[in-house]
Order: C-alpha cells, then sequence, then structure tokens
C-alpha cells in the first residue's frame, strides 16, 4: 500500500497541478505527467492516464487550449497551453490553497 | 471569455465526433511511447516490458477513453441518437397510433404553415425579381385621414434628385379593351410606364425591346409592349409580332416587345405603353395618382432614403384630396403600394391563432393517447428510473419520440400546405375574378420553414413532454411496487375527465356544423332566384373615362354620360337585334348576389317605436323594362314608365317578401317609404311612392326588398341581362363582337349566365366548406380512437378490482354498472354539451329550428358516438367479467 498521496482521488489538487505546470511552458500530456512528478520530487502517485479527463474538463471549461505540435524528436504531439482565464484561475487557486494549507497546518500544530 | 473557448471547444468536439476519437487514440499512443522509451532508456528494460509497464502506469486506456467521450459531450449524442432509436422501434410497434398522430398532426401543421405563409406574403413578401427586396414604393401618408395618398406627377419629378433611390420609375395602371387583328375585345391590365421601370426590374424582353425614354417624348409613334401571355393566346406566338398593330381602347399601337413569361410587373399587368410626364408642368386637381417605385442604391438603407425623402419635403399644397391633409412622404415596401397591410391585419392574426389553437387541440388529442401508451409502459419507466434514469432523462425519450412523430407530420404537413397554399391561392384568385399579383406564389419562404422547425418542437413538447411529466409525476417507486400486481393502478380523473368531455363536445360539433355550413352553400348555390337564371347571360360593362396623359378622354362627368347612354342604346338595338336574344335589361345587382342593404321607414307606419332603426330591406336599381326581360310582370300596379326617371318621380317597386314583411301583407300602392340614415339626425332622404309589387327576385341578405329606376348613364354599376334562346354561353363570343362594334371602349367584364354569377358568390364559402369537411373527419377520426383507446384503458386498469368484487359475490349486472358509470358521465356531459353547441350552430346559420329529420340526424350521430365509447368500455368490461375471481386475485400476491 502506497503511504503517497493520491493526486488524482483529490479533484482540484490535479487541476492546480496542471494548470501550474502549464503556466511555465505550453506542454503534451507526457510532459506534463513527468514535470508534475520531478517536481514533486516523486512524491506524488499519479495514474498517468486520468491526466486525460482532467486535461480535456479544464480545456472545456476555457481555461487551457491545445494545439498540435511537434516534439523534440519530431513526433506529432498535442500541446496544452494556458488561456488567459486559466492564469486567473491559477492565481485564484494558489491563492485559496495557500489559506487552506495554512489553515491545515495551524489545526495540526495544536497539542 | 471563458464561456467563449469552452463553447469553442464543445462545439468543435460536437461536430467532430470521428476528429475526436483519433485525437484521443493519438494522444494515448505518445503518451505510452514515450513512458515506455523513458523506462527503456533510464532503466534498461527490454521493449516488451517497457511497453507493459507503461501501460500499467497510464491505468486502463478503455477506462479514460469512455471518460473522455463522456466529457466529449458525445455522451448526450449518444443518449439522444439511443432516444432516437427506441422512438423509432416504438412507432414501429404502434404503426396505427403513429399514423394517425401523424396524420392529424399533419393537417394541424400544414393549416397553421398556410396561414403563416399568407401573412408573409400580404405584409412582407418578397419581390421574385433580382434583388427584388430591393425595390421600394414611394408615397404619402395623410396624417389626418390616416391613409396612404399617392404621388403626383409632381412629387415624381421632385423625387428624381434622390440618390439613396436608383431607377426612380412611375406607373399610372388602368383597364382597357385589347383588339386585335380577330376583332375580339379582352379587357387586359395596362400599365402606362416610364421606360426606367424596365431598368431596374432588370429584366430583359423576349422579343424586340421594352419601352424606351424615347417614347415618352411627344409626337413619338405611339408603341406598346405586350405580354408573353398574349403575345401567345392573340398573335399564336407569331415570332413576326413585332411592328404589328394592335387597339388598345380608342388608340391603335404598334407592338415594340414581348416580355418573357410570368412577367406581370407592376402587379398584374399585360400591356405597357409610355407614360409621358410633363417636364415641369404643375399636377393638375383631378390627376390621377402615380405609382412611383424605384431600387434602393447599392450602399442605402431604407431609412437613409427615407430621411432623404423627408429631406426634400412636402409637397406643396394643391388639388381637392390636398386641401386639409397633412402628408409626409413615406417609403414603404413595394407591394404596398397596391395592397394595404392595415385592411388584413387583424384578420390574419386571428387567423392565425385560430390554426395554433386548432394545433394545440390536433396535439392535445395526441397527447391523450400518447398518455394511455405511456401508461401502459409505466412499469418499463419505472424500472428505468430504479436503474438510475433520472426523471429529465425520462421525459427527454418520450420527448424525443414526440419529436419524431411530430417531425414525420411537419414533412406531410408541408408538401399539404404547398397544395393547400395553390388552392387557395385558386379559389381566391377566382373569388376576385382577377389574377393575383405577380409575387404571391404557391413556394413556402424560408421564414416559414423555421416556423414549421418550430411548430414541430411545440407540438413535440405538447405530445411528449406532458403525457411524460404526467406519467413520471407521482410515486413511480409504488407503481414498481404495484407492477407485479394489478398493473399501474392509474386512473383518468379530474382534468382529464374534463378533457374527455369537451373532446366528446368538439367532436359532435365540428362535423354536425361542417355538415351544416355546407348544407348553407349548397342552399346558398341553388336557391331560386323567382326566374330561369340558367338561360339568362349577364355582364359587367365599363367604358373607359381615366385620362391618361397618352388619350384625353372625357375630363368632365356630362360628355361621358351621353356617351355612355348612346353606347348602350346601339347596344341594345344592335344585341336584341340577334334572332336568339328575347330581350336586354340591366341592374346594378344581379338576381342571386348580394344587394346593397337599406334601412327604411314607412309613412304613416303605426309600428315604429323610440328605439325604431328602420325595416332592413335590399336594394337593386333596374332598367325600366327589367321585369319584362327576366319574365316577371308586376302583379299590382304598374311597371316603371320613362317619366319616373325623366322627371325624377320618386318611385320604387317592391317584391312579394317585402309587403309581407314590412307591410304585414297589407296593399302597397301609393304607400310611401323613405331611407332611414343612421349616421346623423340629418335625414333628408326624399319620399319614395310605391307603384308595383313583383315576385321574388333573388335578392339576398334581405328577401324584403325594392327597386329604383335608373338609366343607363346614371346606374352606379351596369350589369345587363340578356335573355336567350338556347345556351347562353353559346352567344358570349357574338355578343363580345357586337360589343367592340359598337365601341372599341367598352369594357366586358365577367360575361357568364346569370346563375353562374350568383354561384361564383358562394366559391369562398364552397372552399372552406371542403376545409371544415376534411378537417371535421380528421377530428371525428382521431377523436372516436382516442375516446375509444382511453375507456377500454380505464376499464382494463380495474381487472383487479372486478376481480375482488366477483370473490365477494357482487353481482354481474352491479359491477358492469360500477365499471361504466364513470366513462358514461364523461361522454354523456360531452354529448350534451355538443348538442347544445349543434343547436346554437344551427339557428346562428339558418334563423330557424333543426326540423324533425335534422334533429334524428344529430340525435342518431349522438348516439353513434355513444355506442363507439360503449364499443370501448364493453369488450374489456367482458373480458374482466370472464376471469376466474382467483386468478384475479392470485395475480396480487
Amino acid at each position: 500500500v502506497s503511504s503517497r498521496p493520491p493526486v488524482d482521488g483529490l479533484r482540484g489538487s490535479l487541476d492546480l497541478l496542471i494548470l501550474k505546470t502549464l503556466s511555465l511552458e505550453a506542454m503534451h500530456g507526457w510532459g506534463i505527467s513527468q514535470r508534475v512528478q520531478r517536481l514533486s520530487s516523486g512524491e506524488f502517485a499519479m495514474n498517468q492516464g486520468s491526466l486525460y479527463p482532467a486535461l480535456q474538463r479544464l480545456e472545456n471549461t476555457g481555461l487551457i487550449t491545445s494545439d498540435w505540435g511537434v516534439t523534440d524528436n519530431n513526433r506529432q504531439a498535442r500541446y496544452y497551453r494556458l488561456t488567459a482565464a486559466g492564469r486567473r484561475a491559477l492565481d485564484k487557486e494558489v491563492e485559496s490553497w495557500k489559506k487552506f494549507a495554512a489553515a491545515l497546518e495551524a489545526v495540526l500544530r495544536t497539542t | 471569455m471563458k464561456w467563449f473557448e469552452a463553447a469553442r471547444t464543445r462545439l468543435r468536439l460536437l461536430f467532430a465526433r470521428q476528429a475526436a476519437e483519433s485525437r484521443m487514440n493519438q494522444e494515448f499512443r505518445l503518451h505510452v511511447d514515450l513512458e515506455a522509451e523513458k523506462l527503456m532508456r533510464e532503466n534498461g528494460l527490454a521493449p516488451d516490458e517497457a511497453r507493459r509497464l507503461a501501460l500499467v502506469a497510464f491505468g486502463g486506456l478503455a477506462k479514460h477513453a469512455e471518460a473522455l467521450r463522456d466529457g466529449h459531450g458525445l455522451a448526450w449524442f449518444r443518449g439522444f441518437s439511443l432516444d432516437l432509436w427506441l422512438a423509432v422501434r416504438m412507432i414501429a410497434r404502434y404503426p396505427w397510433l403513429t399514423l394517425l398522430s401523424s396524420v392529424a398532426m399533419a393537417f394541424g401543421i400544414a393549416a397553421t404553415v398556410v396561414a403563416f405563409e399568407m401573412q408573409t406574403q400580404v405584409l412582407d413578401p418578397s419581390l421574385p425579381l433580382d434583388q427584388g427586396a430591393r425595390i421600394v414604393g414611394l408615397r404619402y401618408w395623410d396624417a389626418v385621414l390616416n391613409r396612404p395618398v399617392l404621388a403626383t406627377s409632381h412629387d415624381f419629378t421632385s423625387w428624381r434628385a434622390l440618390t439613396s433611390v436608383g431607377d426612380l420609375s412611375a406607373a399610372s395602371v388602368f383597364l382597357r379593351n385589347l383588339i386585335t387583328d380577330d376583332d375580339q375585345a379582352e379587357v387586359v391590365d395596362v400599365a402606362a410606364m416610364t421606360a426606367s421601370a424596365f431598368r431596374m426590374v432588370r429584366v430583359l424582353p423576349l422579343l424586340g425591346r421594352t419601352l424606351l425614354e424615347t417614347d415618352e417624348n411627344p409626337g413619338a409613334p405611339p408603341v406598346v409592349v405586350i405580354s408573353y401571355d398574349i403575345w401567345k393566346r392573340r398573335f399564336s406566338g407569331d415570332p413576326g409580332v413585332i411592328g404589328r398593330t394592335v387597339q388598345l381602347g380608342s388608340d391603335r399601337r404598334i407592338v415594340a416587345g414581348v416580355m418573357p413569361e410570368d412577367f406581370a410587373f407592376p402587379a398584374t399587368h399585360h400591356i405597357w405603353i409610355p407614360l409621358r410626364i410633363p417636364a415641369s408642368a404643375p399636377a393638375s386637381a383631378d390627376e390621377p395618382g402615380l405609382m412611383v417605385f424605384g431600387r434602393l442604391a447599392p450602399d442605402a438603407s431604407r431609412e437613409q432614403a427615407q430621411a432623404e425623402m423627408l429631406a426634400i419635403g412636402q409637397r406643396p399644397p394643391h388639388g381637392r384630396q390636398d386641401k386639409n391633409a397633412q402628408l409626409r412622404p413615406q417609403l414603404v415596401p413595394y407591394t404596398w403600394l397596391f395592397v394595404d397591410p392595415r385592411e388584413f391585419q387583424l384578420g390574419l392574426a386571428l387567423g392565425n391563432i385560430f390554426v395554433v389553437m386548432l394545433l394545440v387541440v390536433v396535439s392535445a388529442n395526441v397527447a391523450l393517447l400518447m398518455f394511455a401508451r405511456a401508461t401502459t409502459r409505466q412499469t418499463e419507466i419505472a424500472v428505468r428510473n430504479a436503474l438510475g434514469a433520472s426523471r429529465t432523462r425520462i421525459v427527454a425519450q418520450l420527448f424525443v419520440e414526440g419529436l419524431v412523430v411530430a417531425g414525420v407530420a411537419v414533412g406531410v404537413g408541408l408538401v399539404a400546405a404547398r397544395a393547400g397554399m395553390r388552392s387557395l391561392l385558386a379559389t381566391i384568385e377566382a373569388d376576385a375574378g382577377r389574377p393575383l399579383p405577380f409575387w404571391a406564389g404557391d413556394s413556402l419562404t424560408q421564414g416559414t420553414m423555421i416556423y414549421a422547425g418550430l411548430l414541430t418542437i411545440l407540438s413535440a413538447a405538447v405530445i411528449g413532454v406532458l403525457p411524460a411529466v404526467k406519467s413520471t409525476g407521482r410515486g413511480l417507486e409504488a407503481t414498481l411496487r404495484r407492477s407485479t400486481g394489478a398493473g399501474g393502478g392509474f386512473t383518468f380523473s379530474g382534468i382529464w375527465t374534463a378533457v374527455i368531455a369537451s373532446q366528446i363536445a368538439a367532436t359532435l360539433t365540428f362535423p354536425a356544423a361542417a355538415f351544416l355550413f355546407h348544407r348553407w352553400v349548397a342552399a346558398g348555390q341553388t336557391r331560386d332566384v323567382g326566374f330561369p337564371a340558367s338561360t339568362y347571360l349577364s355582364a359587367r360593362l365599363a367604358l373607359d373615362r381615366e385620362s391618361t396623359r397618352e388619350a384625353s378622354m372625357d375630363t368632365t362627368e356630362q360628355p361621358f354620360r351621353t356617351r355612355l347612354r348612346k353606347t348602350y342604346a346601339e347596344l341594345e338595338r344592335r344585341v336584341t337585334a340577334a334572332a336568339e336574344v328575347t330581350g336586354l335589361t340591366f341592374a346594378d345587382r344581379l338576381p342571386g348576389t348580394l344587394h346593397s342593404r337599406w334601412r327604411i321607414e314607412v309613412d304613416r307606419d303605426d309600428a315604429r317605436g323610440a328605439t325604431f332603426v328602420g325595416h332592413p330591406v335590399s336594394v337593386a336599381t333596374v332598367a325600366l323594362n327589367y321585369f319584362d326581360v327576366v319574365g316577371a310582370p308586376v302583379l299590382v300596379g304598374r311597371a316603371f314608365t320613362t317619366a319616373d326617371v325623366e322627371s325624377a318621380a320618386d318611385t320604387a317597386i317592391v317584391n312579394q317578401s317585402f309587403v309581407n314583411k314590412v307591410l304585414a301583407g297589407g296593399n302597397p300602392i301609393g304607400r310611401r317609404i323613405r331611407r332611414v340614415r343612421v349616421d346623423g339626425p340629418g335625414n333628408t332622404s326624399p319620399w319614395l311612392e310605391i307603384v308595383g309589387l313583383v315576385r321574388d327576385l333573388g335578392m339576398l341578405e334581405e328577401h324584403a326588398g325594392l327597386y329604383l329606376p335608373v338609366t343607363p348613364d346614371a346606374a352606379p354599376v351596369l350589369r345587363i341581362v340578356m335573355g336567350v334562346r338556347g345556351a347562353p354561353a353559346s352567344f358570349a363570343p357574338r355578343f363580345r363582337a357586337i360589343a367592340s362594334t359598337v365601341e372599341p371602349a367598352l369594357q366586358i367584364h365577367e360575361l357568364m349566365p346569370v346563375d353562374e354569377a350568383g354561384a361564383s358568390l358562394w366559391l369562398e364559402s364552397q372552399y372552406l366548406s371542403r376545409v371544415l369537411t376534411v378537417l371535421s373527419a380528421i377530428a371525428l377520426l382521431l377523436s372516436l380512437t382516442a375516446m375509444y383507446s382511453v375507456v377500454s384503458f380505464t376499464v382494463a386498469r380495474r381487472t383487479h378490482e372486478i376481480g375482488v368484487c366477483m370473490a365477494l359475490g357482487a353481482e354481474r349486472r352491479r359491477i358492469l354498472w360500477t365499471i361504466l358509470r364513470r366513462p358514461l358521465a364523461q361522454v354523456g356531459v360531452g354529448v350534451l354539451v355538443g348538442s347544445f353547441l349543434v343547436t346554437v350552430t344551427f339557428v346562428g346559420l339558418f334563423d330557424s329550428m333543426p326540423t324533425a329529420l335534422e334533429a334524428a340526424s344529430i340525435a342518431a350521430y349522438a348516439i353513434f358516438m355513444i355506442g363507439v365509447c360503449l364499443l370501448g368500455c364493453l369488450a374489456p368490461a367482458r373480458r374482466a367479467l370472464r376471469i376466474e375471481p382467483a386468478s384475479a386475485l392470485k395475480s396480487e400476491y
């Protein structure tokens, strides 16, 4: 049994990670999954396939958009990037996540 | 723009199902490939092993694909296609129900579409010309009298300065006799039109040329352009027609061109001659109005053109029309120059409301059928609900079923509407006795098609959603629990009782009303007019009188009247000289047609009270020899004499109904009567002395009537009546020939036997009667089916209850009564209300109570309806009674 938090089980945290990843640069699906793993130093276990419904959801709500592009080794890939609305949503999410984390920590610190 | 991005993506995905699937597969494949390569690169795994682990890390291709598809909006699409498939399956299972529903609704939709199309064609028709929507009319609006006023030649000249309206043209329209080499005179619609009009409509001639500006110069040779129809009929399509001469009224003209088929600009016109507009002459007071029209300049809008017209300003007051008028220049849709939409607006709006209501009633009937069917599927619906289908989902499914039925109905309805339009236009044309304007057609406009689409959704909502909401509305779980027992436990009560009762009332009323209306029309057509009308030939005569700029005619009244009197005398002399003619006379109204209506008072009449507004009577003005020619000699008193018209002695002859109704059977001779003017107290109508009595001669509206003597030149309308030996129609060509030699400018209209002239009055009613008959047949069929299925359904639902009663030892008769009580009460109320409505209709149309035979027919019809209803009850009731009590109860546990 893995002790690592199940990222894709918590809707919202996965969306946040995707938006954050895409705020750095446009990326294809596999690239996003690799970057999430790397940034979290392998702490977030992720069922890689569940990334795609999340990407689609974000695209449907207009937070990200996608276009066909070519990878470093010359393969056709779908590249996702943040829209202006996505950028604003990310700022809001980060803010609210920070508040949540601070509140949670305050509770946990109480002995 | 979040919503915009989202909408764009959804739309793209919705319409690109294939593309979405292929994109998904490509993305998944790339992901797994990249992951496998990474594992091979970093962990040194063999390709197969690396791929296996990559797939594991991905976590179930199929699951993620399904999640993606659901998010695509394809889930909705798949749900819809499933509903569509289920709907088609249901339709196959209930073919008769579907057929009946579709036919009924198709008829309702056809009626609605025709009404809508008629409204479009009257209010804002599209001209079938190149960019016809850019052609506009220019006129004035009289703000004081609230009516349109046509322009004058002065206006036309000043409006030529408009930059927003190009090819400004004018036309003056009138009727003239056209006489060609065969000497046959035919009345045709003539347009004296500026040459620019031909440029504006962008139609080239078929042969020769159109009118040119040079034709408008004084002294230019008189030319004429003829229509395709006239070229074919009067010149047998002769290619060498150009240069031949025709006689138009009293002018001779050279044919300059032939226009192509169907060209009838400005409206119904077949002959075009140049319109000469004096360069700078002020318009005369009596100048007839001009139709002024043009084409909006390429970049100009109607509003701009209207503003420019206002800037040019109002015309200086002149002429009798303008004395007190406040005229404002107005730019209108072209057709408004010919048809004033205000005359039709109310009628069309009411007609539309009526047919939409009719459609709702038809749909409600179909809804009743659908509801009866939906309740038989109660268990299926409950099971679907239990399996997780939401109420919205189930309602959506039934809506799609409704949509399919409505879709079929709209398809059939549109075809029927096209045929309906065609026959309606033909009827209007025949009734008006002249062709319809060239823009009236039987094709349905785009707007009407969109309207039909909206109707489909409305109908689907009524027939699908209403029953669905009702049948999913309450206790679905309870239904599921009971479904193993005695069925859904559904009853038709409350609102449905009212629906069924009013349904039956309507079913009784509608066909009976149609039947009575039909009889009324038939009776009107075959009404006895008191003399053998089929042996008399009639025609309306008119003499050219309008002064055109081309041919200067009489501009004052007296010379015209002299000419008319002389023409009539000469016509009478020549026609009566023909061996087959027994006599010639005239009247302003023909027997068997509607007459003018007066209200009169009788001198020394004691019956008058303070509220007396006069006896209603029909009035006709007739020639002195009228009664002799129609073979109805004066019964009492004397006939009219020359002295009656020459000395203006105010005399009248009355008919038998007048004596019976107004004078209560007393002697009419010597009594004095006069017209009561209801519009004001200034009653100055002179007294008239009754000098004679004749039998009734087909005066419609009011049978009591009086005749006044008149000379041909003073008759308001000149309708001649000729007694002919043999078939009157065979004398018609001869009569035309005689008339054209007497006076080329004498127009002959409506030449037909007298009985046909009366019958033509009934064309519209006849059409309405046919429509009513078809409507009634459908209403009857639909109602009987709905009634039968609803009643039999209600009884079938009570099988279990019957079993219990039988087990408890109740008498069969008593049980039967319990079962039949409610349906019979519903039908009874319906029949009572229906009979009342039929009687009201009867009294309204015939002004009398039904005869014994008619009453018996209505009663028989009502009994037939009750019979159908009983049949609906008895079949399931008998089935229920035959069941062993034990087996009926067994199904409960």
